[in-house]
């Protein structure tokens, strides 16, 4: 018996001293539901789009200006009329900016596209009523922004 | 969206009829062909065996005892035989000069002993005849009815994942990672059931339920490229399920299987008040009459699933009717009736709600009907000559309701006939012609059909302990009415088994497959991608080569039995096709340049201090990876995992069985759609950790099964944004009278 349980104890140490487990947890990241009040006939779709905090607004319609620089991700595409949407956007904790974005071009074709996506300045529409939003990501914690109501 | 119900198909009536006919069948008085029928016991405890290989030197005759050890085998010619019993674990026994005459039975029971020097297996998949194992040409797994039995399951593919070198994807069959993941557009692995292609005519996806998982007698693997044998889909693999035939004595079974899921073990994640429940109930019944024999079983299945959208509905009404007329012919018919209502998502809401469905899909839903009716004519010519029939009808129509609506029509039909013929007894042959037909009416695909004609054959020569077997297929494919490809594949191997207890085996053949229906003609939107035609695909071809070796010994010391398996395989694939997003978020399914898949695969078996113990691991290494004309490396395949790792241990102690298994599979190194973003974490892929129990006990005529999938709730995705298997707790409980 003695064996057995031997055999038994380095069998089920074979079986567990694998890596270490790294299952997928809880995240962090901005959520929340944006209106849209009204659409631009010239629109394809908008998406929100999540900015460095060091982005400078003012500067966004410069041709010089990078802002594929301060790019760090973006939300599932939103199609053209859609009245609210529902959002969510995971981050690592820090602090960013937010904003909705009008696109001029089909939204999957300027995200997957990298060439167009470096120039993203030249495909897209701001909102007349909306200002980034500045956010801060805490760690497993969703930040909901509400309230948000957007003008094309 | 076309109007077709599912009584246009126009198959229920005829099946129904068909099923109708063979059960008149049994009550005409045929003649009483010879049979020879009796019980294999283990000699020790005197218990029933099952699953132990009954054959019959020299012919092609040969039965499977059934759960209890029963068996039975008809058919046969007045005369004398020699009978071979031969099971894992237990020593072979011959039965000689067995006489049998007309209309006088034969009862002939055996038993057999445990703890061997060594044990064949036999298997019929990897040559299409029977064989023992340790002379297979290419490797095989099997799964035999204990082990199905002992984890309960309902669905096979529960099982097949945790075989060494197969995992899937969504269903998705994957043997050694030869498929990958084609978004349910085709596979590179062949389901049989019976020996019978079941796999759909225009994806080639699989219908996992209409697999009567507890009426499975075994399950057979072969790994390596079965395309000289079994044409195109096999270049990856083969899976041949092969049901039980009914039992000498007549049985009842009920077993009802009570499953509730956890709720998630992060609370963020939480998205029902009450934890779902699963349902599975099963009536069977089976008997034999005169020399005939049949089984029917009736299963109702209600699974809210771990997720949202993954619920399912189905009742399904299963029959296997063996028919044996006269002294040489036998036949078999399978039908398979499935309704089914279930849940549809192709991604989850988000990173925060894995479990939960997108906004404006929450209502989307197939309902459908599949229809399966396979028959089997086998004709004994002589001793030396045995004539093998197979047709099957596939019937499958579902609609798409929710956000989308959609429809689905498809049917395929198959025929085969095979002529064996032993020429002496080192020198055989296998001849055979096949011959399919698939249509397809489907929102997606739009109104095709192909066809199919081959011919395969296979001589096998024994040179003192060597085997050489050489096999080819041709075959002509049909698209829409145009040639799509002609394909020639042999296949070489030669087999030396220098003692009863080793066999080395070394093969290369080619394979190929055609480009399927829902390769070449999709046309859909998969979040913000397009899935676009690709009607001038090309047939992919393939070059596999395997070296492998089987170890097969028992009665070491403390080892009750030890099983050591070794193979070394390399697949280069030309043409080879895969789901390409370009640039513009448009997929095609696209013939990529080269691609090659080597490997090793190590497996161990062992039971040990008189079958108290019982531990299995296999651990299987892949290199899949892209490649230019000259050879040279450009990327890794998606959807493949490096390293595969699957371990399983038991304990038989106090009339308890008590199991652990655990799944290894190393992190996906690429993906096709999402890839991993560094800079938010999201879309992150881990590697794959998963832990089950499980502790049952028979007592009398009651089984009763306790079991836990995803022990420790490990958290992972395969397919991008599509989170696995939550926690699971079943009880099942089975009655036989």
């Amino acid at each position: 018996m003695r064996f057995a349980l031997t055999l038994t104890a380095v069998l089920l140490f074979a079986m567990i001293s694998c890596e270490e487990a790294d299952s997928l947890e809880a995240i962090a990241g901005v959520g929340g539901t944006v209106t849209f009040t009204s659409w631009s006939d010239s629109l394809e779709g908008a998406v929100i789009v999540i900015f460095d905090k060091n982005l400078d607004f003012e500067r966004i319609d410069e041709p010089t200006y990078k802002v594929i620089d301060y790019f760090i991700t973006y939300s599932d595409p939103i199609s053209l009329g859609t009245s609210a949407v529902n959002y969510f956007i995971q981050l690592e904790p820090g602090e960013y900016q937010l904003m909705v974005i009008g696109l001029l071009v089909d939204p999957g074709q300027l995200l997957a596209n990298e060439e167009m996506f470096n120039e993203i300045q030249n495909y897209i529409v701001i909102p007349e009523n909306s200002a980034p939003r500045g956010i801060v990501i805490r760690e497993k914690q969703i930040n909901e922004q509400t309230d948000w109501y957007v003008q094309f | 969206m076309k109007n077709t119900s599912y009584s246009n198909v126009g198959i229920s009536r005829f099946s129904l009829i068909i099923v109708i006919l063979c059960f008149l069948l049994l009550g005409v008085g045929f003649p009483q062909s010879p049979t020879i029928s009796g019980r294999v016991e283990d000699a020790k405890t005197g218990a029933g065996l099952p699953g132990v290989n009954i054959q019959i030197q020299g012919s092609s005759f040969g039965t499977t005892s059934d759960l209890d050890g029963f068996y039975q085998l008809s058919g046969l010619n007045p005369g004398e035989y020699t009978l071979s019993f031969s099971m894992m674990g237990y020593a072979p026994y011959n039965e000689r000069n067995v006489a049998v005459a007309l209309n006088i039975p034969v009862q002939l029971s055996v038993q057999l002993k445990s703890n061997v020097l060594a044990s064949p297996q036999v298997v019929v998949t990897s040559s299409r005849k029977a064989q023992d194992i340790l002379e297979s040409p290419f490797s095989v797994a099997t799964i035999g009815p204990r082990e199905i039995q002992a984890k309960a399951v309902v669905n096979m593919v529960d099982i097949l994942s945790y075989e060494s070198g197969v995992s899937t994807i969504k269903g998705q069959l994957n043997i050694r990672g030869t498929s990958g993941y084609t978004m349910g557009a085709g596979t590179r692995s062949l389901l049989l059931l019976d020996g019978i292609p079941m796999l759909g005519s225009a994806a080639g996806n699989v219908t996992w339920a209409t697999i009567p998982t507890s009426e499975v007698d075994r399950v057979e693997i072969v790994k390596s490229g079965g395309s000289a044998m079994y044409g195109s889909s096999a270049m990856g693999g083969v899976v041949n399920i092969i049901t039980r035939n009914a039992p000498h004595k007549p049985e009842t079974r009920i077993s009802t299987k009570v499953g509730v899921y956890s709720h998630p073990r992060v609370d963020e994640w939480r998205w029902r008040d009450s934890r779902g429940l699963l349902y599975n109930t099963e009536i069977s019944h089976s008997r034999s009459i005169g020399n005939h024999a049949a089984w029917i079983r009736i299963q109702k299945r209600s699974d809210d699933g771990f997720m949202e959208l993954n619920w399912e509905e189905a009742l399904n009404i299963s029959a296997k009717l063996k028919l044996n007329f006269g002294s040489a012919h036998s036949a078999a018919v399978f039908v398979n009736v499935l309704d089914d209502k279930s849940g549809l998502t192709s991604v989850w809401k988000s990173s925060a709600s894995p479990f939960e469905a997108p906004d404006g899909s929450k209502k989307d839903r197939t309902e459908g009907r599949k229809i399966v009716l396979n028959g089997h004519y086998n004709y004994v010519y002589s001793q030396d000559m045995a004539i093998k029939t197979k047709l099957s009808g596939y019937w499958n129509g579902w609609d798409g309701y929710g956000a989308d609506p959609y429809y689905s029509r498809e049917n395929r039909f198959y025929e085969e006939v095979q002529a064996s013929k032993s020429w002496s007894s080192t020198f055989s042959s296998l001849l055979g012609i096949t011959m399919q037909q698939n249509g397809v009416d489907a929102q997606i695909f739009g109104d095709h059909n192909s066809s199919s004609l081959a011919s395969f054959l296979l001589l096998e020569k024994k040179l003192h302990q060597f085997t050489l077997s050489a096999g080819s297929r041709w075959e002509t494919y049909r698209v829409d009415g145009h040639s799509q490809d002609q394909v020639f594949t042999p296949q070489l191997a030669l087999n030396w088994k220098p003692t009863a207890w080793l066999g080395l085996r070394i093969s290369t053949g080619q394979g190929f497959r055609v480009p399927t229906v829902a390769e070449m003609f999709t046309s859909a939107r998969r979040s913000i991608f397009t899935i676009e035609p690709n009607p001038d695909l090309v047939s992919e071809t393939s070059m596999n080569r395997e070296f492998g070796m089987t170890l097969l010994a028992g009665q070491m010391g403390m080892l009750d039995l030890l099983k050591l398996d070794a193979a070394i395989f390399h697949n280069r694939f030309e043409n080879f096709i895969e789901p390409i997003p370009d640039s513009e978020a448009v997929i095609h399914f696209r013939n990529i340049a080269d691609a090659r898949i080597m490997g090793l695969e190590l497996g161990l078996g062992l039971s040990a201090f008189n079958n108290l113990i019982d531990y299995k691991s296999a651990f299987t290494v892949l290199d899949p990876v892209e490649t230019n004309a000259d050879g040279d490396i450009i990327d890794t395949l998606s959807y493949r995992h490096r390293y595969h790792w699957i371990s399983s241990m038991g304990i038989h102690y106090w009339g308890l069985d008590a199991s652990i298994e655990y799944r290894y599979l190393s992190r996906m190194e690429s993906v096709e759609l999402f890839d991993e973003n560094m800079m938010t974490g999201a879309d992150a892929r881990v590697p794959v950790h998963v832990w089950n129990a499980g502790i049952g006990r028979w007592h009398k005529d009651w089984h009763f099964v306790l079991r836990v999938e995803n022990v420790f709730q490990y958290y992972y995705t395969q397919l991008e944004r599509n989170i696995e298997e939550e926690r699971i707790m079943t009880f099942s409980v089975e009655r036989r009278f």
